[in-house]
């Protein structure tokens, strides 16, 4: 007879793996919080393990992600109409309007010579997996260093920017989203040009932070990247301010619930390519004793 | 014992915790229920059938596979699991008195874990989280307890009628 006359094979147990484990967890969590290098080695080793195997997924599981997708549309199928028509008589205006100004500004352009930027390159990835908990609103996706991907390229979706890259594998990544708490893109607002920095809260819409005071900021203002720090190209669409109860906050253009495909661009800040060193004036008059010819 | 009763218990949590990983397009908020989804696996293995099917390792695997997954850090989804096994282990006396007492128990393991997942993260982030989200998880996993377990019988050896034990163990 086993533990209160169960059959021993019900009866509980407890051996010394469990509290081992236990131990163990709770020194992953903590080694984790203080962010230490070696849960970087096990996460990537295990992230590109799972990569093939989440990729190989998708193929079975697409019928039932698209059904998931239409079921909301289905019951607001009309309403979606009539939305989707007036924009779409909104957008012939503005079409004609955006035509106007691209031929004024090539030809301000040219009157300034004005230096022109490039396009930039780009690659195409698949979302493989997503955060769910309380800790992150990042991204896997299936690109990483052998596709030139590299921490800190934007990443956009064909609705706007929706993050960045903070970690790279060898054939995958991980996006950090512009609503995770750690995230902070500088931004311009409205027709003013307000700047500001869009900051997560690891809710659905971010805040506008370090508002100038009395600036003239209002819901229905566009919100887009100011270039300022280098890490993202100016002018990549972001979102609309709204007014909710908690104040300004901008919601993103890009659902960044139901991402599929992305874009990471492969974005150089042109600041990245300076090369001289600072020099004193001390160290300069020094160069100078020292090499006359220099001058 | 057959080569899937075998592996059932580890094949199904394994399986949830890489589902719960997808991206199905569900909003922020509500996919707090999903990676309660192995937590109710293991609690129905640990109950229903013989401890020895579901190692302790293997629910620790599990946890961490699903934090790499989901950029958590290390070892949260591991100490919750393993929260789970424990509660599993310590009502499986409760267990025999029938399918809604089995049920009860899941509940009450649910918003403990609920409860546990969302204490452990305020402390990681050092402020209060927002507990709706776990709420609701824990409200979803517990409805969704039976559709899980109906899909965990279909993997079960159908024993003989001489043993009795559909009978003695209820449906």
């Amino acid at each position: 007879m086993g533990f209160r006359g169960m059959p021993p094979s019900r009866a509980p147990r407890f051996r010394v793996a469990l509290p081992v484990l236990v131990l163990v967890s709770l020194g992953l969590l903590v080694l984790s919080r203080i962010d230490h290098v070696s849960t970087h080695a096990v996460r990537w080793r295990i992230t590109e393990f799972m990569t093939p195997v989440l990729s190989a997924l998708f193929a079975p599981l697409e019928p039932v992600r698209w059904a998931a997708r239409q079921l909301p549309g289905i019951f607001e199928a009309s309403r979606e109409l009539e939305k989707v028509r007036d924009e779409n008589q909104k957008l012939k205006g503005w079409e004609w309007r955006a035509k106007e100004l691209e031929r004024k500004l090539q030809d301000v352009t040219e009157l300034a010579r004005t230096v022109r930027e490039t396009g930039f390159e780009f690659v195409t990835a698949r979302v493989i997996a997503n955060s769910s908990g309380a800790f992150v609103r990042s991204a896997m996706i299936n690109a990483g260093r052998d596709q030139n991907v590299r921490i800190g390229h934007p990443v956009l979706s064909g609705d706007g920017i929706v993050g960045r890259v903070v970690d790279t594998g060898s054939a995958a990544a991980r996006v950090l989203l512009l609503t995770d708490l750690n995230s902070r893109i500088p931004v311009l607002v409205g027709r003013n040009d307000v700047r500001a920095v869009l900051s997560g809260d690891n809710g659905a819409n971010p805040k506008l932070a370090y508002l100038p005071a009395g600036a003239a900021v209002a819901a229905g203002d566009y919100v887009v990247t100011s270039g300022i720090g280098g890490l993202f190209p100016r002018g990549l669409k972001i979102g609309v301010v709204i007014e909710t109860a908690r104040g300004l906050r901008v919601k993103p253009d890009s659902n960044l619930d139901a991402l599929e495909y992305v874009s990471v661009l492969l974005y150089q800040s042109p600041a990245l390519d300076v090369t001289d060193a600072p020099v004193s004036n001390k160290a300069a008059a020094a160069q100078t004793a020292a090499n006359p010819r220099s001058k | 014992m057959n080569l899937v009763s075998k592996f059932a218990a580890p094949f199904s949590m394994l399986v949830l915790a890489v589902l719960s990983a997808l991206p199905w397009g569900v909003p922020a908020e509500s996919r707090f229920v999903l990676p309660l989804l192995p937590a109710v696996a293991i609690h129905y293995w640990v109950l229903r059938e013989r401890a020895e099917m579901l190692p302790e390792w293997s629910v620790f695997a599990c946890g961490l596979l699903l934090d790499v997954l989901t950029n958590g850090p290390l070892g949260f989804w591991s100490l919750i699991y393993l929260f789970a096994y424990f509660l599993a282990t310590v009502s499986i006396d409760w267990s025999r008195n029938g399918p809604i007492a089995r049920w009860l128990l899941l509940l009450a393991a649910v918003v403990l874990l609920s409860l546990a997942a969302w204490f452990i993260s305020s402390l990681y982030a050092v402020e209060l989280a927002d507990w709706r989200p776990f709420a609701w998880g824990a409200v979803a996993a517990g409805l969704l307890h039976p559709v899980l377990a109906f899909i965990f019988r279909s993997t079960r050896p159908r024993l003989g009628r001489g043993n009795n034990v559909l009978f003695e163990r209820g449906v």
